[in-house]
């Protein structure tokens, strides 16, 4: 396994593109935070909502940022036909999946810690007083949401190289992931029973995650955050399943 | 290490209509470069594919010093491979693309520099492999196969589009890795490619191997025992030695081809009946007719444009 | 020596017409013989579909109590207080208005007094209590002076200034068969006509008298209700009035399209000899997105839209990045060298059968989303078949014009990846921005304004009324951007980003 990881850490130093993208992502994520936290209508009493998860907005982007990383990763090899290479080299395919998965956590770990410390501190810089009080990372729920953002982007990542590995092709994996990110909450607002509502921002992969941000008004949310990054989780795991069976069973 | 080499029994695979493995079987020994021929689409690439435990066979087995690939720790250590020399990132140098590999195996950099050393390929080494020539990716290929320093190296078309020096090269190369002791097993579709290399040859067709033999049996078979006689006194020359018993028969204008006796025979009763000839000698068929023979009925494409049966 | 001399060789096969369309008929066998590609299209094309039947029948407001509809059809609010008497054949009615003050809530049943722009205090005539009747009417207003309005789309400005004791507007309806006039004076003296209206279908005997309507405040981006009382004086009327009864109600006290009273308000009036003061909710006019929040739109049904998006981005950026990645772009560009007309003849192609995919599936969807959302007592805003055709055609267009975008992305980052996830992002995340709670609407506005996700206002399908106050922004189905206006903006990035790609195209070897 060691060998494995070392080698795959050694890839995603060696070329520019992974470097470029998480740059990319710290600073879209970081933009579109400040963006968001600089338009929002901010008076004494508050901006008309949770301000952590104002200042979070930016994963919004940077999340599309990192599935091309993780897309890439894969889709990649299978594109210049390396993938044939990296297989006889770590013939364990489980293995070799694993050593992908655990390198791309420890960049997305890594970018998106900055990208999010990033955001918050943009935060409270462009939100005067209100934030003062919501963003402090010692506030237990601000500190969870930050926390939770990063794991965030780490699965969704995750789910990202899932997918890549099954379907291969970079543009579709692509197409894939951010269809499941975005369509969710989209088609939820044009349903109109509340109950079928409610299931789907259960179920999506991009609103459940996102309940790990709710600082405030708790008890409104469909899932707890913790059970709603569950929900996320749940969806990278089935990903990694079905990309790491496909690998193994497949001729590569 | 039970059987040293490579392996391969009866291995069996369908790709829905086409079968493109039909009981594969043979053994790559130490020592010895061993082409692996076969017209396009015969079922080479399959092979070696399912001897690095890429794709998978509906029977058969083949075994790497007597262990399937999968098995084995540090792979590379105990067999090099270059199946497509195209297979790089293109923003990564060579140097780089080494690199992981050798991580990949537990080797230190050191062992990159020395086998860039080794092909030639210092001057490129840090260069992204995006700008690298037909010739220079090949080499890279070579260098990465080296780097485990393994027993067995097994390449798949090494030839293609090298210049002339670099066949040159290459073949010199293949022989000095067989004088060292190692299996190389080098596939190619063109005889002309691994006539002077090869120790034994294995010829391929319809997912199976037609022969498996040294190269110089091979051609002594091909040969028959044939004799070359260049005269201007054909007809004489042919009563003559039909007579002794041989088999005659007039090639050219002033060449005749006899069989069935030994050259300085034919050399004695010629001067004995005091036919004049200028040449005797013995006819010896080329790899060529060997491997025409041997792959007619068992070529898959005969149109003008070969293709390689797409997966 | 003499060179032997050798014919040079003629192509056997005669190359036909060096023609743009032998171009565009080469890219569309290159389109249709790859299997991927035109599964993505019929995809893209059954998702539109799929969706709308997902929300179709994922709706159920079965037995929800009807909506009332003007003489125009059109869903109309018909809540108010009303006190009134029948009026037999013609005559006029006068009153000063001398107080308009409106009630806001702060919290549960915590009013305060605060400004409602469009309460209305006033006179009206109008064909009975039946909801949706005709009427016309004159009447104070909070903010916007005096008005006449009538069958409830029309309004008319008359003197502008609101109503108080010091300078109370006096106000007169006219009735003369169906013509209604409407008088207004800020002393009672000196009268100027503010407008007529042609009332088609007032009985012969109308309900006439004072009313009182006080819509739903905007606040921020949402509306809270509102409770209005009204002060009525110097009441004088001429013709066929039956006597001097006077009746009050708060009108369509049920209505889906009324919000009801805020908790501690409610309707009444009370009279002392000729004053009257009235207090009353909702209002009368047309209906809007906040008046009918769980009814349907062509939008709505068209939700599938974004999931074809994402589809036809995917088909238009390896439409090109594909020729990159197999080194098929040699081949391409040898057979045919000017560059920018392949690419010209790439986006007609792709274009042309994105378009031709998108009109299947929201021609199909169209009719089978209305059909299955009204089956389950889901109220759909009324469109007109011009309207219909607008939304179908541009739909399809919007999904030409971002299959065209992701080509030229495509062709300018010769990277699929990275190309789909720009286009994507590009326009779906706005519309994501603008549907979120802290949105501001002139954020929300120029977002929709400047990004390539204005083309959704090619399906909007709601109309905007200036006498009624509502939170008009993208996230409610209102557009900053005419519909054509909207889908023009997508259009521009598409033909900007594939001008770029041709340049780049022509510059960069291949």
């Amino acid at each position: 396994m060691r060998p494995a990881l070392h080698a795959e850490w050694t890839k995603i130093r060696t070329v520019a593109g992974p470097l470029w993208l998480l740059l990319g992502m710290i600073a879209a994520t970081v933009a579109l935070s400040t963006g968001a936290t600089s338009v929002a209508h901010c008076t004494a009493s508050g901006c008309g909502g949770d301000t952590t998860r104002l200042s979070l907005m930016g994963v919004y982007i940077g999340q599309a940022l990192v599935a091309i990383l993780a897309v890439l990763i894969i889709s990649g090899e299978y594109g210049s036909g390396m993938i044939r290479t990296t297989l006889t080299a770590v013939p364990r395919r489980a293995t070799a999946f694993a050593a992908k998965a655990i390198t791309l956590t420890g960049a997305v770990a890594v970018g998106g810690t900055v990208a999010v410390l990033g955001s918050v501190l943009a935060g409270r810089l462009v939100l005067p007083d209100v934030g003062d009080q919501a963003l402090s990372l010692t506030d237990g729920p601000t500190l969870r949401a930050v926390f939770g953002t990063v794991l965030y982007l780490i699965l969704i990542g995750l789910l990202s190289l899932g997918v890549a590995t099954a379907v291969r092709d970079s543009a579709t994996s692509i197409g894939i992931v951010l269809g499941l990110l975005y369509l969710f909450p989209i088609l939820s607002q044009t349903i109109s029973d509340p109950d079928l509502q409610r299931l789907l921002e259960k179920i999506a992969p991009m609103s459940a995650g996102l309940t790990i941000q709710a600082t405030t008004d708790l008890h409104s949310l469909p899932l707890s955050p913790w059970a709603g990054l569950g929900v996320t989780a749940g969806w990278a795991a089935a990903a990694l399943v079905a990309g790491g069976l496909l690998l193994r069973i497949r001729d590569a | 290490m039970s059987a040293p080499g490579i392996v391969v029994a009866g291995l069996r695979k369908r790709y829905g209509a086409t079968l493109a493995l039909d009981g594969m079987s043979f053994s790559v020994r130490p020592g010895l470069v061993t082409g692996f021929l076969g017209p396009n689409g015969a079922g080479k690439s399959t092979t070696m594919r399912v001897i690095l435990g890429l794709d998978a066979v509906d029977e058969g087995t083949a075994l790497i010093e007597g262990k399937p690939y999968h098995s084995l720790r540090h792979p590379l250590s105990h067999v090099g491979s270059l199946l497509d020399a195209a297979a790089l990132h293109p923003g990564r140098s060579a140097r780089n693309h080494l690199l992981w590999l050798a991580h990949s195996q537990g080797l230190a950099a050191r062992r990159v520099d020395q086998v860039i050393e080794q092909v030639g390929l210092t001057s490129a080494a840090r260069r992204k492999a995006g700008g690298y020539s037909l010739g220079m990716r090949q080499r890279l290929g070579i260098a990465a196969a080296l780097l485990g320093d393994p027993p067995i190296i097994m390449l798949d078309e090494p030839f293609n589009g090298m210049d002339p020096d670099g066949i040159i090269w290459m073949r010199g190369f293949l022989r000095s890795l067989a004088a060292e002791g190692r299996a190389v097993l080098v596939s190619s579709h063109l005889m002309s490619e691994v006539q002077d290399t090869a120790d034994h040859l294995i010829v391929v067709g319809r997912g199976k191997a037609i022969a498996d033999a040294g190269v110089a049996d091979l051609i002594a078979a091909a040969s028959g025992n044939r004799v070359a006689l260049r005269t201007t006194a054909g007809t004489h020359a042919m009563r003559v030695l039909a007579h002794a018993g041989a088999t005659v028969a007039a090639t050219g204008r002033d060449t005749i081809t006899v069989s069935g006796l030994p050259a300085d025979r034919i050399v004695a009763l010629l001067n004995q009946s005091a036919v004049p000839f200028s040449e005797v000698s013995a006819h010896r068929a080329t790899l060529e007719d060997v491997y025409l023979e041997l792959t007619r009925g068992a070529v898959e494409f005969r149109s003008a444009t070969p293709t390689e049966v797409s997966r | 020596m003499t060179a032997p001399t050798v014919a040079p060789h003629r192509p056997g096969q005669r190359a036909g017409r060096d023609g743009f369309l032998q171009l565009l008929h080469a890219e569309w066998t290159k389109f249709r013989t790859v299997l991927g590609w035109v599964t993505g299209m019929v995809v893209a094309a059954l998702l539109v579909v799929l969706v709308a039947l997902l929300t179709g029948v994922s709706s159920d407001q079965k037995g929800s109590p009807a909506v009332p509809t003007g003489p125009g059809g059109e869903p109309v609010t018909d809540s108010f207080y009303f006190v009134h008497q029948p009026l037999a054949g013609n005559g006029s009615i006068t009153v000063s208005v001398s107080a308009l003050k409106s009630s806001i809530p702060k919290g549960p049943g915590d009013l305060r007094p605060g400004t409602v722009p469009w309460a209305k205090a006033g006179l009206i005539i109008k064909d009975g209590t039946r909801q949706g009747s005709p009427y016309a009417a004159i009447m104070a207003t909070g903010s916007h002076g005096v008005r006449m309005q009538d069958d409830y789309v029309n309004d008319t400005a008359g003197p502008p200034g609101p109503a108080s004791a010091e300078s109370p507007r006096w106000l007169r309806l006219d009735r003369s068969g169906d013509t209604i006039t409407g008088y207004a004076s800020t002393d009672g003296t000196n009268w100027a006509k503010v407008g007529t209206a042609q009332v088609s279908g007032l009985g012969s005997t109308a309900q006439v008298g004072l009313f009182v309507a006080s819509p739903q405040a905007v606040v921020g981006l949402g509306t809270t209700g509102s409770v209005s009382t009204a002060a009525f004086g110097d009441l004088r009327f001429q013709g066929g009035w039956t006597g001097d009864e006077w009746t009050g109600a708060q009108l369509g006290a049920h209505s889906p399209t009324f919000a009801g009273f805020p908790e501690n308000g409610s309707g009444s009036f009370t009279r002392s000899g000729g004053r009257f003061t009235v207090t009353g909710a909702g209002d009368i006019a047309p209906a809007v997105r906040y008046s009918l929040p769980a009814a349907g739109t062509l939008s709505g049904v068209l939700t599938g839209t974004f999931a074809a998006l994402i589809a036809v981005i995917v088909v238009g950026a390896l439409f090109i990045t594909t020729e990159y990645r197999k080194n098929l772009i040699y081949v391409t560009l040898a057979a045919s060298p000017r560059r920018g007309r392949v690419l010209l003849a790439k986006a007609i192609v792709l274009g042309a059968v994105t378009f031709v995919a998108g009109l299947a599936g929201a021609v199909l969807a169209v009719p089978l989303g209305e059909r299955l959302s009204r089956a389950h007592g889901v109220y759909m805003f009324p469109v007109t078949p011009s309207t219909e055709l607008r939304v179908a055609l541009g739909t399809a267009a919007l999904l030409a014009a971002a299959s065209i975008l992701a080509l030229s992305v495509g062709a300018i980052f010769r990277n699929s990846a990275g190309a789909v996830t720009t286009v994507i992002v590009a326009i779906v995340l706005p519309y994501l921005l603008i549907a979120n709670p802290f949105m501001p609407a002139s954020v929300a506005n120029w977002l929709t304004r400047v990004t390539p996700a204005a083309a959704f206002a090619v399906q909007q399908t709601l109309v905007r009324y200036p006498q009624v106050a509502n939170p008009y922004t993208p996230y409610n189905d209102y557009y900053p951007l005419a519909p054509w206006a909207g889908l023009a903006v997508l259009a521009g990035y598409a033909v900007a980003s594939l001008a770029v790609a041709a340049v780049l195209l022509n510059r960069r070897d291949a």
